[in-house]
C-alpha cells in the first residue's frame, strides 16, 4: 500500500514532504567576481566516476534527513506568490517567467525598502542581486544546497535589509541565510507574524501564530503555548484548517468532508519521529497538500494512477503475490479516503523501513520491529475512529 | 443428525453466497463498483462493493431466517461462517496485503453484521 502514492502523500503526505534545513556551517559567501574566477578554474582530468548502483528490491531511497522532499518542492513550485509579514515589514515573493524569483521588502505603510532578485544559472547555482532603497547593491552566488524558493527569498530579502548589508560588505551563510559577517543568531522564521501562500487555481493558505493554553483541541490533552495556525481558502471560501503546536510537535488537521487526524512524536514513533522541524510555510504548504492529494484520492483513488501490465496481469493469475503492497489501505481500499489511511501509509513506512512482509503477521517471532508497526497499525485503527478534532480556528 | 446436516447447509449456502458476491463483483467491477480500476476486486475495495454485500448479505440473513423459523440464529451464524471462510480463502488466492488480518476482521464485521441483521429482520415477519 505504499510506495507511488505517499512519497506523494499522508504521513506519507507529511514525511516525503517534509523538510527544515539543518544546521549548517557558516562558509563565506563568494560574491560574482569571485564566483565566476572558481569558475575558470575547471578541475584537472579525473577518472570517471562509478555509478551507484543498488540491490535487487531496493524501490525506494530515504530524503536526506534535515532536507526537503521532491514533493516539498513540487508543491513549492506550484505556489505563485508568498506574503510575509514581520513586526516592521511586509516582503512579498513571485516567480518571473524566466523560472527566477523576486522578491521585495516594504514597510508596513507599503514603502519599498529592498528588492531581491535570484537568477537560476544553471541546475547548481544562482545568481542572488539585492538592492536596497538606498541603493546600496549586494550580488553574490546562491549556496549550492539551497534552492531558492519563494520562502526563502522572502525571509533572504528582509534579513538583508534588516541587518542593513551594504555593497563590500562581507557575507556569511548562516543556516539557508546570508548575514553580514558575525552577526548575531537569529531565526527568522520566529519573527514571521504571518505567512499566507497562493497557490494554484485559487487554492490559498494563510497561517498566524495564536497563543493556545486549552485542551479542547485534542480531547483530554492540554496544548500551550505558541501554536501556528493555518487556514486554508479555495476562492475565498473556508475550507479547513491545521495546528502545528511547536513545543508539543503535534500536527493536526480538519478539513469538512476531505479528511483531519493529528499526528505526534508517538505516532511518528515507527517511522523514527519527527525528521526536521517544521516553519511556517510548510505547515502552509501541508494543508494545502491535504487537500490537493485527498481530493485527487477522493476523485481517482490514486494520486498517480498505476495499473498493471497484461503480463503481470497473467503472472499475477498464476502466482498470486502475498507480498502485496499497493498504495493506501490493503484490501481495504473504500477507507483510503478516510483518517484510517494515515495508519495504512504509517504502517507502509513502518514495513518498508523493517523489511516485513505480510508474513510477518503470523511470523511473529521473525521480527520485533515488524511486529511493533502491526501492533501500532492496530492500535491506530482502533483508535482512530474516536477522535474528533476542534483545531484553534476551525 | 438432521440439525447438523442443515447446520452444515447454512456453511455451504453462506459460502456460496460470499463466492457468489464476489463473482458479481469481479465480472461488473469497472462498470459498477471501482469505474477507474484501480484496485483488484474484492468487496473491501470499493465503498459500492461493501454496500452491495452488506445489502447481499442482508437478504441471505432474511433467506435463512424464513427458511429456518425454528432455529433460525444458528442458521445465520453457520451462514455467517461460511461466508467468513469463503472471505478468508479468496483474500488468500487473490494475496492478502500487508494489513491482511485487519481486513478479514472488518470483512467479518460487514458479512457478520449484515447478515445477522437480515436474519433479524427476517424473523419479524
Amino acid at each position: 500500500m505504499s510506495g507511488t502514492y505517499v512519497n506523494r502523500y499522508s504521513v506519507t503526505i507529511m514525511l516525503v514532504i517534509v523538510g527544515a534545513l539543518a544546521g549548517r556551517k557558516s562558509p563565506t559567501v563568494v560574491g560574482w567576481r569571485g564566483a565566476r574566477l572558481a569558475n575558470s578554474a575547471t578541475p584537472a582530468a579525473s577518472p570517471s566516476p562509478a555509478v551507484q548502483l543498488l540491490p535487487a528490491g531496493t524501490d525506494r531511497l530515504k530524503v536526506t534527513p534535515g532536507e526537503k522532499g521532491a514533493t516539498y518542492y513540487w508543491l513549492e513550485s506550484q505556489v505563485q506568490r508568498v506574503t510575509t509579514q514581520f513586526p516592521d515589514a511586509v516582503t512579498i515573493a513571485e516567480r518571473g517567467d524566466d523560472g527566477g524569483v523576486r522578491s521585495r521588502v516594504t514597510d508596513l505603510a507599503g514603502n519599498e525598502l529592498g528588492r531581491l532578485h535570484v537568477t537560476r544559472v544553471d541546475d547548481t547555482r544562482n545568481l542572488i542581486h539585492f538592492i536596497s532603497a538606498n541603493g546600496d547593491v549586494v550580488q553574490a552566488v546562491g549556496h549550492a544546497s539551497i534552492k531558492p524558493t519563494l520562502d526563502w527569498t522572502n525571509q533572504q530579502v528582509y534579513t538583508l535589509w534588516r541587518d542593513r548589508v551594504k555593497g563590500g560588505m562581507p557575507l556569511e551563510w548562516q543556516g539557508a541565510l546570508m548575514r553580514p559577517h558575525g552577526a548575531a543568531a537569529r531565526r527568522v522564521d520566529d519573527d514571521i507574524r504571518s505567512l499566507e501562500v497562493e497557490w494554484r487555481n485559487g487554492v490559498r493558505a494563510r497561517a498566524e501564530r495564536r497563543i493556545a493554553d486549552t485542551s479542547q483541541v485534542i480531547p483530554g490533552r492540554m496544548l500551550r503555548g505558541d501554536v501556528i495556525v493555518s487556514r486554508l481558502t479555495l476562492n475565498g471560501t473556508n475550507i479547513g484548517v491545521s495546528n502545528w503546536f511547536p513545543a508539543e510537535h503535534v500536527l493536526l488537521w480538519k478539513l469538512p468532508g476531505i479528511t483531519e487526524g493529528y499526528i505526534d512524536a508517538d505516532t511518528l514513533k515507527p517511522i523514527g519521529g519527527w525528521s526536521f522541524e517544521p516553519d511556517v510555510f510548510w505547515v502552509n504548504l501541508q494543508t494545502i497538500a491535504f487537500h490537493h492529494f485527498k481530493t485527487l484520492i477522493n476523485q481517482q483513488g490514486v494520486v498517480a494512477e498505476q495499473r498493471p501490465g497484461l503480463l503481470q496481469r497473467i503472472s499475477n493469475g498464476i502466482a498470486p503475490t502475498v507480498h502485496a503492497d499497493e498504495p493506501g489501505c490493503d484490501d481495504l481500499h473504500w477507507l483510503d479516503g478516510s483518517i484510517f489511511r494515515y495508519c495504512c501509509d504509517t504502517h507502509d513506512y513502518c514495513y518498508a523501513k523493517s523489511g516485513c512482509t505480510s508474513y510477518s503477521w503470523w511470523m511473529w517471532w521473525s521480527s520485533w520491529s515488524c511486529d511493533l508497526c502491526n501492533m501500532t497499525v492496530v492500535y491506530c485503527f482502533m483508535s482512530a475512529a474516536h477522535h474528533v478534532f476542534y483545531p484553534i480556528g476551525a | 443428525m438432521a440439525m447438523n446436516r442443515r447446520l452444515w447447509l447454512d456453511v455451504g449456502l453462506g459460502a456460496a453466497a460470499f463466492a457468489a458476491a464476489h463473482l458479481v463483483e469481479r465480472t461488473f467491477w469497472a462498470a459498477a463498483f471501482e469505474p477507474a480500476a484501480v484496485h483488484p476486486p474484492w468487496f473491501l475495495n470499493s465503498a459500492r462493493a461493501v454496500a452491495f454485500a452488506a445489502a447481499w448479505f442482508f437478504a441471505i440473513g432474511i433467506i435463512v431466517a424464513r427458511a429456518r423459523r425454528a432455529d433460525g440464529l444458528a442458521g445465520a451464524a453457520a451462514a455467517a461462517a461460511g461466508a467468513i471462510a469463503a472471505m478468508v480463502a479468496i483474500l488468500v488466492a487473490i494475496g492478502p496485503g500487508t494489513i491482511f488480518p485487519i481486513a478479514i476482521a472488518v470483512g467479518i464485521g460487514v458479512v457478520a453484521a449484515s447478515l445477522l441483521a437480515g436474519w433479524f429482520v427476517g424473523g419479524l415477519y
